[in-house]
């Protein structure tokens, strides 16, 4: 809205304040209102809608997606898996739940040191050491769920308390924060992720916090963007004149209406997340024997391609890609879905 | 004693520009206005863009920090209050915001919105500030029903209803009232407006009523200052403001205000101003009036005029800032030929420079 | 004998929605004569912005449809025309202005560049031709240094000016009817006397039909000859401004009267609101949309629409309370006592 002023001890408007704004009634036409009343269902009386008008409409609209709708098909099917495998990890020793033991090696089944092929009894084939591929693929789907959920939350803990703070208070703290940002933006996301897991060694726990530190930035940019408008709304100035608490206030005021485009991006993140940590794995410094994830896979197995022997390279590939693919699909059609200017 | 005293109160905003930021300039919102605001009573605010009512109104309640001036609010000096008198004053003065859809958090339920001042301020336990959350409801006309909602499950005017309860709910002594029904439907202002009126009754409310519609304002109002460009131009009485103008703005702003009465809007006289309202950035040297001023001449130019009384009058003070103010003795309207010098401020000569100072008003 | 420019027959736009059909217009009828001007009156949900834009054939589609009706342009039927050809009308034959001038023009244009553009669609000017009328348009509306003003882009203008300028662009072509769509509702209240002036003004010259828009009485007033008043897609009761203001029928006219503090009332009287809220456009009662909120409702009001009543001539409302009853209830009313001559 042009010319608002911001309810800053330090703040300069931009042009002459115009805090008149005249008649919304008028100025809200009624094609607006329209359009309104269209997007909720009634309840005569009160002239009102029931309590989930804003997140039925995205529903509605994403339903019209496919793609959108396959891709959260692959995110349940993922997450159960993944979270059986979480749970069931720590109770069975190691096993979590599959068909046989992912890490029992037994050379009979792998003839000529290349592994069999898939068969009735191993649908995904054996490795080089004779070990069951479909069980490595699922108990490896732990390691990507975990990944994706604890990186992705490392980077939002850092990323919500920053970024309403930069945008709220403005100034230098803001300068000071979004310059930190920069930074961040500034390397190559892999190179630094490298250079964090050189430093740090390599591990489990390690390539999360890697993931997550460099994460911060892009969900504190997006939040800091909303907050700067939401922070000159009416209902901000309101919490003030009640004598609120600025923690008060960017808690529970700014942030939880500055939250709109943070879950598009955290679709995006997690599925990011998942491919960085396979490309760490691949890499070798990442996660390490006898843990057993996607991409660390792919790197033990990759020479045998050239052998012959497809199915042990090919098996987590399709996971990895379908996973990540069911991520960015559905973080899409979120975007769109919550896209006001979007026709239908 | 007053229970609101303002005193040469400015609000100027830095206009920044350019790659380092400098200062290039100022807008004058609020430049040096004094008025009271007595117990009970009404204070209407009336103006149009930019001429610093809104701002006055938030500088009052300190949600902008004045550049200069003093705010006496029940004798507590509200400037230079600390944060911990801060905290128990704005118990005492609260605000009434003008857009229904933005005034309201739209991710809180009607129950958290009402009864977050009574957390804020820690009173009563959580039964009892829901108690006293439902019988808020219930005086601005909602029910108890209401609470579980959220905003946007109600209508504009009922929205605004729930703003109400909200600046209610520390039982506060002065309410500010910004723009509070020019958002919403004609038919539901009346209903507002009636609900500020009773309650204003049932609680020895005091209102600033800020708006641009005068008709409401002479309505709701017993007193009526009327801004322009970040000044006062002339305060009176509600009725005797509307009866006898002194200020050629004034006059201006009365005969442009449409009347839903045929007859008499065809009999008017219309005075029309020429041109737009200038920017409060850049304002008129002299009288901030004085370039649309059907009567303005060579001495309008010199120096803003102050608030002064100008001629007797039935129904109590008026006051106008204005070298050639309209006089109504014995009935008559009449303009002097010659300048009203009381208007004249002490220090005649004005700044070179383009802060429009004037001396202090001769208010109170 | 003034010419009729404009028939407008039993109107019904709806637009087919997923959560149901909003039914913004429902049989709506008026006229305009040359050098008329005929205020249409309602608040939001009225169906009065919808009404006007269906004449213009710019209600989008999907999701709206004018379901139902006739409108006759100086004999032509406009619902009749192409898409080419009503493109011709538009502008040249009926010209609209929107409420918000901030968001109507174009801001990446000059303003010499939308005038200009009107006028070369519809008339045989080419370039220079064109921006020499735009400056003396923009100067036939009050704009100071035209010349000079018709080059600049919408942002250096005011919001006062950019009325005007709205205005110029909707008189380019010298039409028989300019809509204006709550012309004044954005602007202060000085800057909102110089535009009626100006209307009234252009008005004159052109000797074009006016339709005002508005839900503010004042304007209307000062402005129309005559009054359609509408609540919730109907109209309830229309009339020469005489006879709406001094002689209303309905009780939603009554309501909107008494409801608006005056600023010509000596004594001070409380105000009347009407009780409720605005109509929900898909839940609408098959009768008379204002039940739920009329003080004086019977029981078949809420099923049945009422009976079209001619009171006097040009004077016409919809109610079912009898006109004896209602002249009755209407003189106990306090703003009637008071207020009304």
């Amino acid at each position: 809205m042009a010319g608002r002023e911001f309810i800053h001890e330090s703040g300069a408007t931009h042009g002459s304040p115009n805090v008149d704004e005249v008649a919304a009634v008028g100025a809200v036409g009624e094609l607006d209102v329209l359009d309104e009343r269209a997007a909720q269902t009634a309840e005569p009386g009160n002239g009102g809608a029931k309590p989930l008008g804003l997140w039925a409409d995205t529903w509605r609209r994403l339903k019209r997606n496919k793609l959108a709708l396959v891709g959260l098909g692959i995110i349940i099917v993922f997450m159960v898996i993944g979270l059986v495998q979480v749970i069931a990890y720590p109770l069975t020793d190691g096993r979590g739940v599959t068909p046989y033991p992912p890490n029992q090696q037994n050379y009979d089944l792998s003839p000529q040191g290349r592994g069999s092929p898939p068969s009735a009894s191993h649908p995904f084939g054996t490795d080089y050491m004779g070990r069951d591929i479909l069980s490595r693929v699922l108990v490896a789907t732990r390691i990507s769920l975990l990944v994706g959920v604890i990186a992705v939350a490392i980077a939002l803990t850092i990323g919500l308390v920053l970024g309403p703070v930069s945008g709220y208070y403005g100034g230098t703290v803001d300068s000071v924060i979004m310059r930190l940002a920069d930074i961040f933006f500034a390397f190559p996301y892999i190179l630094f992720v490298l250079l964090i897991m050189t430093v740090l060694g390599p591990g489990f726990v390690n390539v999360f916090l890697a993931i997550g530190i460099l994460s911060w930035a892009s969900f504190a940019r997006l939040v800091r963007g909303q907050v700067l408008s939401v922070k000159a709304m009416e209902y901000v100035e309101a919490a003030r004149a009640q004598g609120a608490s600025d923690l008060r206030i960017i808690f529970r005021h700014v942030l939880p209406n500055s939250m709109a485009p943070v879950y598009v991006a955290i679709a995006m993140a997690v599925g990011g997340a998942i491919v960085t940590e396979a490309a760490l794995s691949f890499l070798g410094i990442g996660i390490q024997a006898p843990n057993a994830s996607w991409g660390k896979m792919i790197a033990d197995t990759l020479t045998y391609l050239w052998a012959g022997s497809w199915w042990m390279v090919v098996f987590p590939s399709i996971a990895l890609t379908l996973t990540v693919f069911g991520f960015i699909s559905f973080g899409n059609g979120l975007r769109d879905a919550t896209d006001p200017k979007l026709k239908e | 004693m007053s229970l609101l005293e303002v005193r040469n109160l400015k609000k100027h905003f830095p206009i920044k520009s350019g790659v380092l930021k400098r200062t290039t300039g100022h807008v004058y919102a609020v430049d040096d206005i004094s008025f009271h605001v007595d117990q009970g009573e009404t204070l209407g605010v009336v103006g149009e863009s930019g001429c610093g009512k809104s701002t006055a109104g938030r500088s009052i309640l300190r949600l902008i920090a004045p550049t200069a001036g003093e705010v006496t609010f029940d004798g507590i000096d509200v400037m230079r209050a600390s944060r911990a008198e801060m905290q128990r004053l704005r118990r005492d003065m609260q605000i009434i915001f003008q857009d229904p859809y933005a005034s309201l958090n739209p991710r809180m339920r009607i129950r958290h919105i009402v009864g977050e001042p009574l957390r804020i301020h820690g009173i009563g336990t959580e039964a009892e500030q829901r108690k006293r959350v439902f019988e808020l409801l219930e005086i601005v006309g909602l029910s108890a029903e209401h609470a579980e909602r959220y905003p946007h499950e109600f209508s504009g005017g009922q929205r605004q209803r729930i703003g109400v309860a909200r600046a209610l709910a520390l039982n506060p002594k002065l309410i500010i009232c910004d723009e509070p029904v020019s958002a919403l439907d004609v038919s539901i202002r009346a209903q507002v407006i009636n609900l500020l009126e009773d309650l204003q009754d049932e609680f020895d409310l005091t209102y600033m009523f800020i708006a641009h519609d005068l008709s409401v304002v002479k309505h709701i109002s017993d007193r009526v200052a009327v801004m322009y460009l970040g000044k006062i131009v002339e305060i009176a009485g509600s009725d005797v403001m509307y009866d006898y103008p002194q200020h050629p703005y004034t006059e201006a702003l009365l005969s442009a205000v449409p009347i839903p009465d045929p007859h008499t809007e065809r009999a008017r006289r219309r005075i029309i101003l020429e041109g737009d309202v200038p920017s409060p950035a850049n304002p008129p040297k002299g009288c901030v009036f004085h370039p649309r001023c059907p009567r303005a001449q060579e001495i309008c130019t010199t120096a803003m005029p102050q608030l002064v009384t100008a001629g007797s009058h039935v129904g109590g003070r008026h006051e106008v800032a204005c070298y050639f103010p309209a006089r109504f003795d014995g009935g008559s309207r009449v303009v002097h030929s010659q300048p009203f010098m009381d208007a004249m401020p002490a220090s005649a000569a004005s700044a070179a420079d383009g802060a429009p100072a004037s001396a202090p008003a001769a208010s109170e | 004998m003034a010419e009729r420019l404009l028939e407008v027959t039993d109107l019904s736009t709806h637009f087919f929605t997923h959560a149901g059909v909003v039914k913004a217009v429902n049989g709506v009828s008026f006229t305009l004569d040359r050098q008329e001007t005929l205020g249409i009156v309602g608040e939001s949900g009225s169906g009065k912005t919808v009404a006007a834009l269906s004449v213009m054939r710019l209600i989008p589609d999907p999701p709206g449809k004018v379901v139902e009706g006739t409108m006759m342009l100086r004999g032509r039927d406009l619902r009749a025309l192409s898409d080419d050809e009503m493109r011709q009308v538009r502008g040249n034959d009926i010209a609209m202005i929107f409420q918000d001038p901030m968001t109507s023009l174009n801001p990446v244009f000059k303003i010499g560049d939308q005038i200009a553009e009107a006028i070369m669609l519809h008339q045989d000017k080419g370039k220079d031709e064109a921006w020499r009328l735009a400056a003396e348009l923009l100067e036939r509306v009050g704009i100071p240094d035209a010349k000079n003003r018709v080059k600049q882009y919408p942002f250096e203008f005011s919001g006062g000016m950019r009325q005007r300028a709205m205005i110029a662009m909707a008189i380019s072509c010298n039409p028989d009817i300019l809509i204006a769509d709550e012309p004044t509702t954005a602007l202060d209240v000085t800057i909102q006397a110089q535009i009626i002036e100006v209307v009234q003004e252009m008005q004159e010259q052109f000797h074009s039909g006016v339709i005002l828009i508005t839900h503010d009485l004042g304007v209307v007033a000062e402005l129309a000859d005559k009054v359609m008043v509408m609540y919730g897609g109907r109209t309830v009761e229309y009339g020469s401004i005489d006879q709406v203001f001094y002689d209303p029928h309905h009780p939603y006219t009554w309501g909107l009267l008494g409801s608006l503090p005056r600023l010509d009332v000596v004594e001070k009287t409380r105000l009347t609101p009407i009780k409720g809220q605005p109509p929900d456009l898909i839940l609408l009662p098959a009768g008379c949309p204002f039940s739920g909120r009329c003080a004086y409702e019977r029981a078949e009001c809420r099923d049945n629409w009422p009976a079209h009543e001619l009171i006097s001539e040009g004077h016409g409302v919809n109610c079912w309370i009898p006109r004896a009853e209602r002249e009755e209830t209407r003189a106990a009313l306090p703003h009637f006592r008071s207020a009304v001559a």
